[in-house]
């Protein structure tokens, strides 16, 4: 088992980026990734890229979720670009995939919906409710983490929801 | 519409997405034992920081003395220290590169950019995109994930679907079942490939608890045979990828084990030569070279460091390597075009307003490397189809023109013209050899085809 670590002092400060968002950032990713394993793995790279951003003063302190969601959000895209030339076929048991044995209840019903949502919403209109409802980002935050402009993101979020009055029992 | 009646769906949408995601609110980091790797492997570069690992004891801030900022601190160096130094000039010793004879991308500049043939599209005329309707199976293709093509055909999946489709022209679509191109089993497939006569399909199949790995072979795409390989195929590791030429098949692990046939059915292994903490991404073949694209430092999750290592072979079996990049910019993707290879940077991820131009290079063999023009910034190059590189502007989304650039010769390149039809386009999904380019739009299962084919 590693050793722990001792840290002398001066990094301090970034604790307060990360400490009340940490959770958000995972669950982002869990989000976009459907995977806790990537999604620790993506999160960490998050912070680890904000952190080096955030000691060379290039960090947007001001409004630090939206900041971690795009970088989260880059390094998704980048993972799926490539994950393109993986091409996955899977029939059944796809590991990381909601339905895992030892999923917990309340998880797999979770993933159930989101997968019905998918037979409505892209992608993306899933993900712009998402940040809308689950983190109440405004417009302007959610166009900086989708890189959209506000009414590039209202009208993404407006067929969304004009797609889910189609769908009601989708909102049960 | 009437706004209150809206606002006060909308409300009821809202409420309903926070009870669904609190279901997520359960989930935190479950792996401490990776992070703490992370953290000792971490330590020795974090010079600013000057961390270091003790055999005991418990976590502490020196000099800071809240015991809540030492643990934050402390998970946020798990995080990241393994690249702190990289992103401030200094140089990390900590991740070895390969061990084999290594050629900078600055080092490799001399070399001769007409050496390297001229792609075979040039002055081809470029017809604008256009929208196709696809017919045939009923699935939503708007979340398609994956897409496997070839001069044959297509196959693709929907997201949140175990339904696998086929196409000869990604037009008109048949569901292969029953639910997958290999019978009832559970299974999945890691690596596909086409060697101009067939295509290879490799994974596991799950009828017991331990997965037995698998080889599928198919003509058309839709009828697939198990392929009976005497047990020679039997990758430890899921394969990251598999790749073809009419020289043999050549999958890799992500640790680097190289696996290879020349007729799908004897195999032999072998790990590649240096590859030590690395994280194959990538396995790719043009008509005369192998290259497998490895993240340096990036070994059992943990954080890729030092830039990129390339393998090249010519029949697969013989590797040399060479240290690509070492850039603070992430690494994109390999393509090929024409009979080389060409390779781009990512985006600056952890700043992502950086409008720095990437860097690109070209290569006939993998091994020599040398620099060519990129897209105009803003732009990511996304799809090869041979002969017709394609870059997508990083910024677009549904709601408004697509916006691509297009090159022949990987160096320069023009807007690619495409129709009103293309609104709502999103990424490219796959690109058959020589012809089609595939996306979907958020709506439904338009697809677009590019010229050339």
């Amino acid at each position: 088992m590693p050793g722990t670590i001792e840290i002398e002092a001066g990094t301090g400060d970034f604790s307060a980026v990360y400490e009340p968002r940490r959770s958000d950032v995972l669950r982002y990713c869990m989000v976009m990734t459907r995977s806790v394993d990537e999604a620790e793995d993506v999160a960490a790279e998050t912070f680890e890229r904000a952190f080096r951003a955030w000691r060379s003063g290039r960090a947007a302190t001001d409004r630090p979720l939206p900041w971690l969601l795009l970088i989260a959000r880059r390094i998704l895209i980048d993972r799926s670009r490539r994950r393109r030339l993986l091409r996955w076929l899977p029939l059944a048991g796809e590991p990381g995939i909601a339905g895992r044995p030892d999923d917990d209840s309340e998880r797999v019903e979770f993933w159930l919906w989101f997968d019905r949502l998918a037979e409505v919403l892209t992608a993306r209109q899933r993900e712009v409710l998402v940040l809308r409802y689950r983190w109440d980002l405004s417009d302007a935050d959610i166009g900086r983490v989708m890189g959209l402009s506000e009414d590039g993101v209202r009208s993404l979020a407006s067929r969304a929801i004009s797609s889910l009055r189609a769908r009601p029992e989708l909102l049960r | 519409m009437n706004d209150d009646r809206f606002g006060e769906f909308e409300r009821e949408v809202r409420a309903v997405f926070q009870r669904r995601l609190a279901a997520l609110d359960s989930i935190e980091p479950t792996e401490p034992t990776r992070v703490s790797e992370r953290l000792t492997r971490s330590a020795g570069q974090a010079a600013p920081v000057r961390g270091r690992v003790r055999p005991g004891g418990s976590i502490r801030l020196a000099g800071a003395g809240l015991a809540v900022v030492a643990v934050i601190v402390v998970v946020v160096v798990v995080f990241g220290l393994g690249r702190w130094a990289s992103s401030n000039g200094s140089t990390s010793t900590e991740s070895a590169p390969p061990a084999t004879p290594t050629v900078t991308a600055s080092a490799t500049t001399s070399a001769t950019p007409s050496a390297i043939a001229s792609p075979t599209a040039s002055g081809t005329a470029i017809e604008p995109w256009s929208g196709l309707a696809s017919t045939g199976a009923q699935v939503y293709l708007g979340d398609v994930t994956l897409i496997f093509s070839w001069p044959g055909g297509l196959l693709a999946r929907a997201v949140n679907n175990p339904v696998s489709l086929s196409s000869s022209d990604a037009r008109t679509w048949t569901e292969l079942a029953p639910r997958g191109v290999f019978g009832n089993e559970a299974g999945f497939m890691d690596g596909i490939a086409w060697n101009g006569k067939e295509v290879l399909a490799t994974g596991k199949i799950a009828a017991t608890k331990t997965p037995t790995p698998m080889v599928w072979a198919s003509s058309d795409g839709k009828t697939w045979a198990t392929v009976d390989t005497q047990g020679t195929f039997d990758p430890a590791q899921d394969l990251v990828d598999l790749t073809a030429n009419s020289e043999a098949f050549v999958g890799a692990t992500q640790a680097g084990v190289v696996w290879r046939s020349s007729d799908g059915k004897t195999w032999a292994s072998e790990q590649l030569p240096g590859a030590t903490n690395i994280r194959v991404v990538q396995v790719i073949a043009s008509s005369s070279a192998f290259a497998i694209v490895a993240e340096n430092g990036g070994h059992q999750g943990q954080i890729p460091n030092e830039g990129v290592t390339i393998w090249s072979s010519a029949d697969g079996s013989t590797w040399k390597s060479i240290v690509l990049t070492t850039a603070d910019w992430g690494w994109d993707q390999l393509f090929v075009l024409g009979d080389r290879f060409v390779a781009y940077e990512g985006a600056d991820q952890h700043h992502p307003s950086n409008s720095l131009p990437k860097r690109a290079w070209q290569s006939a063999d993998g091994y020599v490397w040398s620099p060519i023009g990129t897209p105009p910034a803003g732009f990511t190059v996304v799809g090869s189809n041979g002969s017709l590189l394609v870059a997508q502007q990083e910024s677009s989304t549904g709601g408004v023109p697509f916006v691509l650039e297009q090159s022949i010769d990987g160096s320069s390149w023009t807007s690619l013209p495409i129709d009103a039809s293309t609104r709502d386009m999103e990424s490219l999904r796959a690109v058959v050899p020589g012809g089609v380019f595939v996306s979907v739009t958020p709506l439904g299962a338009n697809l677009f085809l590019a010229g050339q084919h």
